[in-house]
């Protein structure tokens, strides 16, 4: 073939459309599908076996809590803690449970009562603390569970354990699992989005790449960070002095050139790697398309509250997720820090749901406007919970919680979850859980069974082990919260 | 030193060790050789004012206005206060009742500033919270009234022995007068010298002997009454040697010239570089099954031995590391040959004899060609276990040597090519296409050794995920050729944020033992390798050598340029192609001088004065695509 013919025949999609689905090629059938199969609604990529079964959720978004929410200040309402104000934790209660050695030194373990006023909200009547008064306006939606637990204490191996299913680093994230298991639903977006917001108090506990990392699957499935300083996605921009025209320029000799290249040598790499350099420039408009706020309406805008309009914020993330779930990305994990008050619950905790609030009332309304939440599960929760027992100095007036891995509550919302309910529930003490525990491998499994995913089913063989996200032991998903 | 005479009846004399008592350090002036730092920003001068002020304690008061942040500051101090076990420091405070601070804060400087304590909210976000750098000691203090402030010294992570050289009143907003700063203790302050052991021993035994050799510390810490002959002895010793004042005369002029020396050999040792290393211990540390994996749930001990399926170690083998290295390449078999030279093989070919080059038990595939890797494994050991001589096996055997070139055929009967029907082919790891990029390029910088290097990478992205107040919080890119041009394999790794450039190409975290990368082909490899600083800065630096080194015509620069980064001349149809493309970038650049000079000025180089701009900026447009060529990506 000469290579005017060459330049008529194959223009991008040309090259595109061959490389999806004349060849049929393994790279690229993992990676992100064409219009046409995204307008069908079709995944590509995934696995064939996947879904196991109907999923009520299409996608979900992740809002994690980074540093452990303190679950009696927020949604486990203690009323009888106020008349042990200073008294000791019951060694009944504690039943020589292990500490962190933050505390476990202190020579005494002084009851502290949330400060925090509660209220019953909703039709379901669900009690919520003052911190979170726009969360508090949609228990209805919600499905609140009181009694997830975990075995870490720290909060390195307990992030660590809760996103990829072992406190050891080296396993595949949630997300990346279901990129790996499910693939995605568009064509210029990962499968998989994380984003990590700001933070008012601006002063806490790390993040690790790995918590979105794709760990011994392949690293196409990792977690695509959605940046809001600089390029949104790394090195989406052209070089300074390069504008669109000169990188289409350039991309159109490449491609004829790599399309020799395939025709000498017959390397289907060679065409995935055509179509990857073609995704690569469709993202480049698709990207700031996505990230551009200015035709939201007012009305959608203030759902999120005034720091909607503050790129990098919580707020802000929050209709970044609505937008990447319109767009069919699978999965969005936004990570927000600074939950870890060992002390000045009283002056971090409220700085902290400010942050949050709004944005979750934002997001979970907008996706209901928008039909969104009933095939999107929404998901909001921490690593672990916090103690009972005063951490440093303990007043009426302010106190500090110590990491709690034995009882913590988080919420999930949207596809597949019954709305409007309160599951589990905590001794008077919030320390022990006295009905319906749920692990973090069973909420994740409830994660994945509302994706149409039977978690005992994905599996990815290492090392001779058929690794799965939720372990081996038994736990499974919470047939009660279940829609 | 022998001929000192020292007269142990003057140790009788000497007073029992001091009480505690309070030690005024800043009442109505700074103390000695005290600097203040005064910016006028965050840092104020020291205003000190008397009646009718509030003032607690002689004839003045600091007095403090700030808006939002502020403080007053000093440092240097000299002599500075010497703490001890269990000093409190102590501070009176009295807040304006019409404007009082949200918060305020101590703060003390020793050999850093990381000593806070704090009333009040928690504003200031210095130091890590809930530690000696952000201590919360209590609520805000009455106020109308004077109130002592007082923290153990030790509540601050301030150890006996430590000097304070430094004090700040910090306050978040408000108005206080401050006054009467100082420290409870009975420490004598100052280092000497001493008239005699006696006082020496009290002052040593306040402060842990922290400035003492660890012999030397360990006796003063204890009960002078356990002390044998022996340790009198060594004590007086010392003692004379170094603090005695009857010596100072004889000592001073030694310590003079010995100073500078020690002085010099530290700055020598600290400037080669640290490395770790592997020891064995003294003792074997004992080990112990553990139930479950659980560390706390320990069951029966376990000795050092190899798993009882597997042939014992050699009987005159010790039992330590190196009698399981001297186990493991043991002439009697193959098997750490076999798994080594099928990662040299992987190396080469993209893909082990053994696939699964990670797991050679009964979980891991069987090889493709068992005798292929048997025969390897044992010339391997024959030849000494020389990777050399291997690699150059591998790299001459026909089977290498074969073309990459894929048949219809050849693609049904052997899809991943483990017949080895065809050369290998593969896309380039992380590492080696940057290196590559360099290289090509004429950038690369071939020093071997020396520390890790942080060439440039996007904002943000360490600071996105780090502990706050964490030693690789905040990036900052290294700049200099011979930093950032260096090979890949020196860049500086933190393994909760790795190298985006290196991540995007599946270099594996790091986190755990990864022996077979993954080969995805992603559009974010696509922009990188297009847009990536370094990236565009290789494709300038080598039209820039493609301009001076190629000849004079486009047509011999174009085919120098190709052919080093692929070694081959292009065919005439690649040359069409990229000759059409300098064209229309040549027209654009030219056309656009600000775009052209834009474009050449990224990275850390700086472009040749004397090249056109616009006819640079074209051709490293075609640098840029040629570096992008699946041709060059893959081997």
């Amino acid at each position: 073939m000469h290579l005017h013919e060459q330049k008529t025949l194959l223009t991008r999609r040309h090259f595109f459309a061959r490389g999806a689905l004349g060849l049929g090629l393994p790279a690229l059938a993992a990676l992100w599908p064409t219009t046409a199969q995204a307008q069908e609604g079709r995944a590509v990529g995934g696995l064939p076996s996947l879904p196991h079964f109907t999923p009520k959720a299409k996608r979900a978004i992740y809002l994690f809590m980074n540093g452990g929410p303190s679950q009696m200040d927020l949604w486990d309402y203690k009323p009888r803690m106020n008349e042990w104000f200073d008294r000791d934790l019951p060694e009944s209660i504690r039943r020589g449970q292990r500490l962190t050695t933050m505390t476990s030194g202190q020579a005494r373990f002084p009851l502290a009562p949330s400060k925090f006023r509660f209220a019953r909200h909703g039709q379901s009547g669900t009690w919520v603390s003052e911190l979170l008064p726009w969360t508090a306006r949609l228990v209805d939606d919600l499905c609140v569970v009181k009694t997830v637990h975990t075995e870490a204490i720290n909060h390195d191996p307990a992030v660590t354990y809760i996103c990829t299913g072992s406190q050891i680093p080296g396993r595949a994230s949630l997300g990346s699992w279901l990129s790996y298991g499910l693939g995605t639903m568009n064509e210029n977006l990962p499968a998989f989005v994380v984003m990590t917001p700001t933070w008012t108090r601006n002063n806490d506990q790390a993040l690790y790449q790995r918590l979105w990392g794709s760990g011994f699957l392949p690293a196409r499935h990792q977690g695509v960070a959605l940046r809001s300083n600089g390029d949104p996605v790394l090195y989406l921009n052209n070089p300074p002095g390069v504008d669109a025209d000169s990188r289409r320029r350039m991309l159109d000799s490449l491609g004829r050139l790599n399309q020799r290249t395939y025709e000498q040598l017959g390397d289907p790499e060679t065409q995935a790697r055509i179509a990857q350099y073609e995704m690569a420039f469709r993202m480049q408009t698709s990207v700031p398309d996505l990230m551009d706020f200015s035709r939201e309406p007012r009305n959608v805008l203030d759902l999120y509250g005034p720091e909607v309009n503050r790129p990098g914020t919580f707020s802000a993330s929050c209709l970044l997720a609505r937008r990447l779930a319109e767009r069919g990305v699978r999965f969005i994990q936004i990570f927000h820090r600074g939950w870890d008050q060992h002390g000045n619950v009283a002056g971090d905790l409220p700085i902290q749901c400010r942050d949050v609030d709004h944005g979750c009332f934002g997001l979970i309304t907008d996706l209901k406007r928008l039909g969104l939440l009933e095939d999107t599960l929404v998901i909001w929760g921490g690593e672990f919970g916090r103690t009972i027992y005063c951490q440093g100095a303990l007043t009426r007036e302010n106190y500090g919680r110590d990491h709690h891995p034995r009882c913590f509550s988080i919420w999930m919302a949207g596809a597949g979850i019954k709305p409007g309910m309160v599951y589990g529930e905590t001794d008077d003490f919030s320390y022990n859980i006295v009905e319906n525990p749920v692990h973090i491998n069973d909420m994740n499994a409830t994660i994945l069974h509302c994706l149409g995913i039977d978690h005992r089913r994905l599996t990815y063989r290492v090392q001779g082990l058929d690794m799965r996200l939720t372990g081996v032991e038994n736990h499974g998903p919470v047939r009660a919260i279940l829609a | 030193m022998a001929k000192v005479k020292y007269d142990p009846s003057a140790d009788e004399k000497t007073p029992p060790a001091p009480k505690f008592a309070e030690l005024i350090w800043i009442d109505d002036n700074l103390p000695a050789g005290a600097k203040a730092v005064v910016d006028n920003g965050v840092n104020l001068a020291w205003n000190f004012v008397g009646k009718p002020d509030p003032v607690h304690s002689g004839d003045k008061a600091i007095k403090l206005t700030a808006q939002a942040l502020q403080q007053v500051v000093l440092q240097e101090a000299n002599p500075p206060l010497t703490v001890g076990a269990g000093d409190k420091l102590f501070a009176f405070v009295f807040l304006d009742p019409a404007n009082p601070p949200k918060q305020i804060m101590l703060q003390w400087h020793t050999s850093n500033w990381l000593h806070r304590a704090y009333w009040g909210e928690d504003l200031i976000p210095w130091g890590r919270a809930n530690s000696t750098e952000r201590r919360r000691i209590g609520d805000l203090p009455a106020t109308g009234q004077w109130v002592k402030l007082e923290v153990p010294a030790a509540q601050v992570g301030i150890k006996p022995g430590m000097a304070i050289n430094g004090w700040a009143c910090t306050q978040h907003g408000g108005t206080a007068f401050w006054d009467k700063n100082g420290i409870v203790t009975k420490t004598p302050q100052g280092s000497g010298p001493f008239d005699t052991l006696t006082e020496w021993l009290q002052y040593q035994k306040s402060v842990n002997g922290a400035s003492l050799p660890k012999p030397y510390q360990d006796l003063v810490k204890q009960d002078p009454k356990k002390h044998n002959d022996d340790h009198k002895k060594q004590l007086l010793k010392y003692f004379l040697e170094t603090a005695y004042s009857g010596t100072r005369d004889i000592v001073a002029p030694l310590k003079q010239k010995l100073d500078p020396l020690q002085k010099e050999k530290e700055s020598l040792d600290k400037r080669i570089p640290t490395t770790l290393i592997f020891k064995e211990r003294k003792d074997e540390r004992p080990a112990f099954l553990l139930k479950r994996g659980e560390y706390d749930k320990r069951g029966d001990k376990v000795e050092r031995g190899i798993p009882s399926f597997l042939p014992p170690l050699p009987d005159k083998a010790p039992r330590n590391r190196l009698g399981f290295a001297q186990w493991l390449v043991q002439p009697d078999h193959p098997l750490t040959a076999r798994v080594a030279v099928n990662r040299f093989w992987q190396q080469c070919f993209g893909t082990g004899l053994v696939k699964t080059s990670e797991d050679f038990g009964s979980q891991g595939e069987p090889p493709s060609h068992p005798e292929l890797l048997d025969w390897l494994a044992v010339s391997f050991m024959e030849d000494g276990w020389n990777v050399k001589n291997l690699m150059k096996r591998i790299a001459t055997s026909a089977t290498y040597r074969q073309s990459a070139k894929i048949t219809k055929d050849r693609l049904a009967k052997d899809p991943d090519n483990r017949l080895l029907s065809r050369g290998p082919r593969y896309r380039l790891d992380a590492e080696m296409l940057r290196d590559q990029a360099l290289f090509v390029s004429g950038l690369l910088v071939e020093i071997v050794g020396g520390p890790s290097v942080k060439p440039p990478q996007p904002p943000g992205l360490w600071e996105a995920v780090a502990f706050t107040g964490s030693n690789t919080g905040v990036f900052k890119a290294d700049s200099g050729k011979e930093k950032v041009h260096r090979r890949s394999m020196y860049i500086f790794w933190k393994r909760t944020a790795s190298p985006p450039q290196m991540n995007a190409l599946d270099a594996p975290s790091r986190e755990s033992c990864i022996v077979r990368r993954e080969r995805t082909n992603t559009p974010l490899q696509a922009l990188l390798l297009m847009n990536e600083q370094q990236y565009v800065e290789a494709a300038r630096a080598l039209a820039e050598r493609t301009l001076k080194q190629g000849g004079k015509r486009n047509d011999e620069r174009l085919r120098f340029l190709f052919r080093l980064a692929t070694s081959r001349l292009p065919e005439a149809v690649e040359q069409a192609e990229l000759q059409a493309l300098l064209q229309d970038q040549m027209k654009r650049f030219q056309a656009d001088a600000k775009a052209a000079q834009q474009l050449i000025n990224v990275g850390e180089s700086r472009p040749d004065a004397a090249l056109n701009p616009g006819e640079l900026a074209a051709w490293t447009m075609v640098a840029n695509l040629v570096l992008n060529l699946d041709e060059v990506v893959s081997r």
